[in-house]
């Protein structure tokens, strides 16, 4: 099955090119989008010539939501059979990417997240894991009946048809919850797989979970 | 332009009759003058114009998105 991947990109000048190094063995195709960076990511990407990797660069700065959807479309147009998801700032481990592919190939999943809180112990920042996270699954669970361990992680894999099911409407960092919460209301095959976690400085502001909460309510309140 | 017209009017109106308006509102039973009363309206329509802007900003915001990813894929 053609397997891409799909990475957004917002200045990352720094880690980029290790991420993609480290990506491609495991893809037949890398898909970077770059979500308008002010630093070098865009020209660092346009002198990599490569059959496999494709950069698209937004015009304007959108979102990493925006910059997955615009990747999925592109994949969709380009025969992808499976879409992986995967961050650029090298927070992940492009090994286990056979990992979250596997139920997919193996076991007809349709689509599998990885998470953080099973089995292996990932670093992550005591208070995000005692706090936030607990948090965040329960509103997940209570207004979107999202029944996992990981409520925000961005490593994930899906099947062509979740991909076109799935249109990511959240342009800014609530695709996390709304790709749980679609996955769950269209009564999808989900399997979450342990994955690894290297935690730098950077992650998700503790403000950046208003906005998430925020852009949910509003959605709901829309329809 | 017909909907800020008929606002002004309106508040125009009420300004001109605040008194009958005072004699209304004790009538109904508020305990609140004429004055109070077109204050709370007044804020309760500015909520309300605010949600709508809002939603309004939504839905631009939404078909921007959509735009700048048809460019994104056009240059491909």
């Amino acid at each position: 099955m053609k397997v891409f991947c799909v990475i957004p990109a917002w200045n990352e000048e720094k880690n980029i090119i290790e991420t993609i190094n480290k990506v491609l063995p495991y893809v037949d195709g890398l898909v970077i989008v770059d979500d308008y960076s002010t630093d070098k990511t865009a020209e660092i990407l346009k002198q990599v010539k490569n059959n496999k990797i494709t950069s698209l660069h937004h015009p304007i700065n959108l979102g990493q939501g925006a910059a997955l959807q615009t990747g999925n479309e592109y994949c969709l147009k380009n025969g992808a059979e499976i879409i992986v998801h995967f961050d650029a700032d090298g927070q992940f481990l492009a090994e286990e990417i056979p990992k979250i592919i596997k139920p997919i190939l193996e076991e007809e999943y349709e689509i599998v997240f990885g998470s953080r809180f099973m089995e292996i112990n990932s670093d992550i920042p005591k208070f995000k894991k005692n706090v936030i996270h607990p948090l965040a699954k329960k509103f997940n669970y209570i207004f979107f009946s999202i029944k996992t361990s990981d409520p925000q992680s961005g490593f994930r894999a899906m099947t062509r048809n979740v991909a076109q099911k799935i249109k990511i409407e959240s342009d800014r960092m609530a695709h996390c919850t709304e790709i749980l919460a679609k996955a769950f209301d269209y009564k999808l095959r989900i399997k979450e797989v342990p994955i690894t976690v290297l935690y730098k400085e950077f992650g998700q502001k503790f403000s950046g979970g208003f906005t998430i909460i925020k852009d949910l309510i509003l959605k709901k309140i829309k329809g | 332009m017909s909907f800020w017209m008929i606002f002004w009017i309106l508040a125009a109106l009420i300004i001109v009759f605040i008194k009958p308006i005072d004699r209304l509102v004790i009538k109904l039973g508020f305990s609140s003058s004429g004055i109070n009363l077109a204050f709370y309206l007044a804020v309760m329509f500015l909520f309300y114009l605010i949600f709508k802007m809002r939603l309004k900003i939504s839905k631009l915001e939404k078909d921007i998105s959509n735009l700048a990813r048809k460019i994104t894929l056009m240059e491909k």
